[in-house]
């Protein structure tokens, strides 16, 4: 009755310390046919994408141990195919668009965000169009 | 996982065992209130809890299991086998949800529907109650909802969804009924409908004839809902899913949303235009096909029958250029004005997938954007221009070029183009280890993506003017250009940038600005009130100290103001480029049908002025060019002939002069012979003998401007439809503006429109005449002067006086306005004398006394008196007297 | 925002909530010829719908959102129609 993962599913990594926010955008992309894989910190995170490289990467910016920025740093650093990657955080200023932007992120998602205009940006980022 | 969803699935799986086996006991004991009462508060606990997520599946079955436990608890319902198979049924299901939830984190939509049969199943045990009178379940089944009518949706809507279905999205029709108690669940389904996903049109009716408005329950909806929407199915399903029994989704087939429609009405025979349009259909020439319809439909009233098929004509052939047989009834159907049959050309019913996520994979490179999603394609392309803008350094540098240029490939693949060129600006930057590459390219892309698509831009057009030629303008050049002037291309990314952010661009309502510009106008006229009370503080009560006060404050008050409206005047500005946009495409098509040759050069497309008036422009403009290419333009033969450059010269120029825009036409066509004018001009009636003895070349060449008057030697299909210059000049003069004409036999033709750059509050200066006061536009007015009676002459019975060297006529004011009084002098004899400007002539007034100058909203007379053509309309003064404005157009 | 009511005319504003309908059908029904002013209006709940349509009541300014302007026209005008 469930979609299995197939080979050719575009996969997502979700990095985010907040179990709720994992679970929030697993929900969303899922339902929508993705494969996401889950990392609660930048260095877990780089540890998946350098075992398979993910096709989009969604980022927050505080959390433990490692922080949205240096894990975007880190893995740009990285010869691995590189996916677009967007940032998902609750800071609104210029400042912490200009520093995701340096740091290696493809576009910036202010908090909250409804699962329309995620899942949608998540297609569009993919060129898979943008109707869900 | 969520350690509070991991709760829920440990306990609701400990739950279901617990129901499993109190069902079971009571196979053996089927009166034992105590496992009845133990069961009831499982399923009840149960469904509470799941009640704490979105799991209406879920919710909705164990609900349905409470009330039939409920039921048999209080013995309405006797326990029986067939009960007892029903609820384990039931709880099998509700285990699967949990499965599911367990390994996918989410319940899929598809479960909705045997979600919705189980718990009609349980509920379909359970008797009706004699006292809850309301029926629990749905009076109609969601199959049996009637389904909108496609021929009553808007034309235009049914095309946006055709050509988003021609894309490969699926297409369907929708009802829905809500449920009647809906709104205490908190329901709104209007809401609900106006939000559901792919929405391309929607209406709503009511289910049956109103009650009495005394009659009426308002907590009981009464109104069904149709949609049309495009969208893949699953985003339906998932969207009504907590309802689904109330909604009827049905696929259609796009053709069937192709229905012409409109007057019947034939005009001219279109015989020619068919058997054209077949032949180059044949030939497979789909460009000439689509220039020889769009030219025909821009003749045609939009209204006709004919332009309706016109117009599903073109977006076929723009959205499925191949599908030929679909194009040939289209035109066919012209010769009968009637609907074509395309039962026989329509495709398949919109795919209905039966496997979602394989589907979605397969179909992706052709999808259609909606406006949102193309806005945030634009969004992400001008942020990865923002990211290419950032200094080239960090060890990490190679790995964010590639992930910009993965992106940049990404939204071409949304927008169906090709991402070839990126690879190779990749290779380059990667090679340079600097942006620039991708840099420029991502610049010139912007530059040349499509205008209409966004919102206009006044930063867009740098350069103070740009030249385009009739082909379709080369954005390269242009974005080079403005690449070239580094800071300007910086600027500009920085603030596209920071529009398609949110949050930082707010996109309001019209109707909102302009309450703001009506508040602003009030208040000037308000403030207007204080030097009123300035002088009765002076005069009337003496205090003269607080009466310079009062007039200190009113300054601070009128520049504030002034600023507040100029503030607020700024927001509806508008760079005409937004009209001036579609000039190229215009003159190249008419020019390419009329054989002729022409270089448009467009200037000023920055010039900005108030909204209305840049669109009270478009049509009068798009009509001057019109008559400048059919007219004024020669053919490159009589050009060549005449001496002069085989392509002719358009030039539109826009610029701002103080407070008013001016747009000039300028053409180097042969030019308007005034003795060809005036001997139409006669012929028409339009000017009687004697006129046409003394009438002036210059002041002839005018009367084309007369109602009624055409030019042409022969009536072309491009102008020549009994629409003349006076429809242009009452669209000018109705935006407040003014035209003026020039015109050199042979050398060309100069059309100078004047507007205000705003049209809200208007400058007034107040004379007094007779005792009375008026008011005149200050726009018109040239300038006061005061004049000793000796310097007024009289020729030919008229007054007339030298000014500035000029000989201007002179009209007393109390004459036009039938008034038996002689202008009052002043003590040095000098009498007040106002030089207006009436169409290109000037005119002195002569009044009794200059007033103020004031700000008014002018308001049209109200009734009857709005058609005293000799007032522009009334306006409320700051002491709250009416003044009267004058309209000397039509005055002298 | 809701609804602000002056002599002959209702002007409803922003989100107009499910709990003004009641408020909007005793007016309607008090003032026959009330004209409403929807002009600042960017939704209504449906009940609020339904109360103007079943009223017919006559829309001094429609709304300034495009999407709302087009369903409301039409609704009233297929309650008239009935």
């Amino acid at each position: 009755m469930n979609p299995r993962p197939e080979p050719n599913r575009k996969r997502v990594l979700v990095v985010d310390d907040a179990a709720t926010v994992r679970m929030y955008h697993r929900q969303i992309l899922e339902g929508a046919g993705f494969a996401v894989d889950e990392a609660i910190n930048g260095i877990e995170g780089l540890e998946k994408a350098l075992t398979a490289p993910y096709d989009l990467y969604l980022v927050d910016i505080n959390m433990p141990k490692q922080d949205g920025y240096d894990f975007l740093r880190d893995l740009r650093r990285r010869e691995i195919p590189q996916a677009p990657a967007m940032m998902i955080s609750t800071e609104a200023e210029p400042h912490d668009r200009r520093l995701a932007y340096e740091a290696g992120a493809n576009f910036y998602l202010t908090k909250p965000i409804k699962p329309e205009e995620l899942l949608s940006h998540c297609r569009l980022l993919l060129g898979l169009g943008g109707a869900a | 996982m969520n350690p509070l969803l991991e709760q829920f699935i440990q306990e609701s799986r400990d739950f279901l065992q617990g129901i499993g086996a109190k069902l079971i006991g009571l196979e053996d004991a089927p009166d034992s209130a105590e496992l009845m009462t133990e069961l009831f508060r499982l399923v009840h606990t149960l469904k509470g809890n799941s009640g704490l997520f979105e799991f209406p599946e879920m919710t909705r079955v164990l609900h349905a299991g409470e009330d039939l436990m409920d039921a048999v608890r209080d013995g309405r319902v006797g326990y029986s086998p067939t009960l007892a198979d029903q609820l384990l049924d039931a709880m099998d299901f509700v285990a699967l949800l949990i499965d599911e939830i367990d390994q996918e984190g989410a319940i899929h939509a598809e479960h909705a529907a045997p979600s919705e049969e189980l718990s009609r199943a349980l509920r379909a045990l359970i008797p009706a109650r004699e006292d809850d009178g309301g029926e629990k379940t749905p009076a109609a089944f969601s199959t049996g909802l009637p389904l909108p009518e496609v021929a009553a949706i808007p034309e235009e809507r049914r095309m946006a969804a055709w050509r988003a279905a021609a894309e490969g999205m699926p297409l369907f029709l929708i009802a829905y009924r809500p449920d009647e108690e809906c709104f205490f669940k908190g329901e709104d389904p209007f809401h609900q409908a106006r939000n559901a996903p792919g929405l391309a049109w929607g209406a709503t009716a009511p289910r049956e004839a109103w009650p009495k408005l005394m009659a009426l329950d308002c907590y009981r909806c009464a109104l069904d809902f149709q949609l049309l929407a495009v969208v893949p199915r699953e985003a339906l399903d998932e969207y009504f899913r907590y309802t689904p029994e109330q909604v009827r989704v049905e696929p259609i087939d796009p053709t069937r949303l192709i229905i012409p429609a409109g007057h019947p009405n034939g005009g001219p025979v279109y015989g020619e235009f068919v058997a054209e349009a077949l032949e180059l259909l044949e030939a497979g020439d789909r460009e000439g096909l689509k220039a020889h319809a769009r030219a025909l439909l821009e003749l045609s009233s939009p209204e006709l029958w004919l332009s309706s098929d016109l117009r599903w004509l073109l977006a076929v052939l723009e959205a499925r250029p191949d599908d030929a047989p679909l194009q040939r009834r289209l035109i066919e159907a012209l010769n009968t004005l009637t609907s074509p049959d395309l039962s026989d050309v329509a495709e398949r019913p919109a795919e209905t997938e039966t496997d979602p996520a394989a589907g979605e994979e397969t179909r992706a490179p052709r999808f259609a954007l909606g406006e949102e999603d193309r806005a945030r394609v634009e969004a992400l392309l001008v942020t990865q221009a923002e990211i290419l803008d950032l200094p080239d350094k960090g060890d990490w540098l190679n790995g964010r070029l590639r992930s910009v240029a993965a992106t940049l490939s990404a939204c071409l693949a949304n927008l169906g183009e090709p991402a070839d060129e990126i690879d190779e600006m990749l290779a380059a930057a990667l090679e340079a280890a600097s942006a620039e590459p991708l840099r420029e390219w991502l610049e010139a892309y912007l530059e040349g993506m499509d205008p209409g698509a966004a919102e206009p831009e006044p930063a867009a057009s740098a350069g103070a003017g740009k030249a385009a030629t009739p082909s379709p303008p080369p954005p390269s050049q242009a974005a080079t250009d403005s690449v070239a002037t580094a800071p300007g291309g910086d600027i500009k990314f920085g603030r596209r940038a920071e529009d398609a952010m949110p949050g930082k661009v707010l996109k309001v309502d019209q109707v909102k600005v302009d309450r703001l510009m009506g508040l602003i106008g009030e208040m000037v006229v308000a403030k207007n009130s204080l030097p009123y009370l300035a002088n009765r503080a002076e005069d009337q009560y003496g205090v003269r100290e607080l009466a310079r006060e009062i007039k200190g404050q009113y300054g601070v008050i009128n520049r504030i103001a002034e600023e507040m409206q100029d503030a607020i005047m700024q927001v509806r500005m508008m760079p005409v480029s937004f009209i001036f946009q579609r000039f190229p495409r215009l003159v190249r098509d008419i020019s390419r049908k009329l054989g002729k040759e022409v270089n448009l050069v467009l200037e000023g497309e920055e010039t900005e002025a108030d909204k209305n008036i840049v669109e009270a422009l478009a049509d009068p403009l798009i009509h001057i060019i019109r008559n400048s290419l059919d007219h004024g333009l020669e053919t490159p033969e009589v050009r060549t002939a005449a001496g002069k450059p085989r392509t002719g010269c358009l030039l539109i120029r826009a610029l701002q002069e103080s407070d008013r825009a001016l747009i000039e036409i300028i053409d180097d066509g042969r030019g308007i012979d005034p003795e060809v004018i005036k001997r139409k001009a006669y012929e028409k009636g339009l000017i009687d003998e004697a006129r046409l003895e003394q009438i002036g070349d210059r002041e002839a060449i005018q009367l084309i401007f007369a109602a009624g008057f055409s030019t042409a030697e022969t009536v072309t299909d491009l102008s020549g439809r009994g629409v003349g210059m006076d429809v242009v000049r009452n669209a000018i003069d109705q935006a407040g503006g003014t035209v003026e004409l020039s015109s050199e036999l042979g050398k060309g033709t100069t059309l100078r429109l004047s507007l205000p750059l705003s049209m809200a509050v208007t400058n007034v200066m107040v004379i007094e005449s007779d005792r009375q006061i008026f008011g005149l536009p200050m726009d018109l007015v040239l300038e006061t002067v005061r004049l000793p009676a000796d310097c007024i002459r009289t020729i030919k019975r008229k007054m007339t006086a030298v000014l500035r060297g000029r000989i201007v006529p002179l009209v007393p004011l109390n004459g036009l306005l039938s008034i038996d009084a002689a202008p009052i002098p002043n003590a040095d004899g000098e009498l007040a004398v106002m030089v207006v400007r009436v169409g290109a002539e000037r005119v002195g007034l002569l009044v009794d006394d200059f007033r103020e100058v004031v700000d008014v909203i002018l308001k049209p007379l109200p009734g009857e008196l709005g058609k005293l053509a000799c007032y522009a309309g009334s306006a409320l003064l700051g002491d709250g007297s009416v003044l009267m404005v004058l309209n000397p157009k039509e005055l002298i | 925002m809701g609804i602000e009511y002056a002599r002959n005319t209702a002007t409803l504003s922003g989100l107009v909530g499910v709990e003004e309908a009641e408020g909007l059908l005793e007016w309607l029904q008090n003032h026959p010829k009330g004209r409403l002013d929807l002009a600042a209006c960017t939704h209504l709940h449906t009940a609020n719908l339904q109360v103007i349509m079943a009223a017919q009541a006559k829309i001094a300014a429609w709304p300034g959102d495009a999407e709302l302007d087009a369903w409301l026209r039409a609704a009233v005008q297929s309650s008239r129609g009935e």
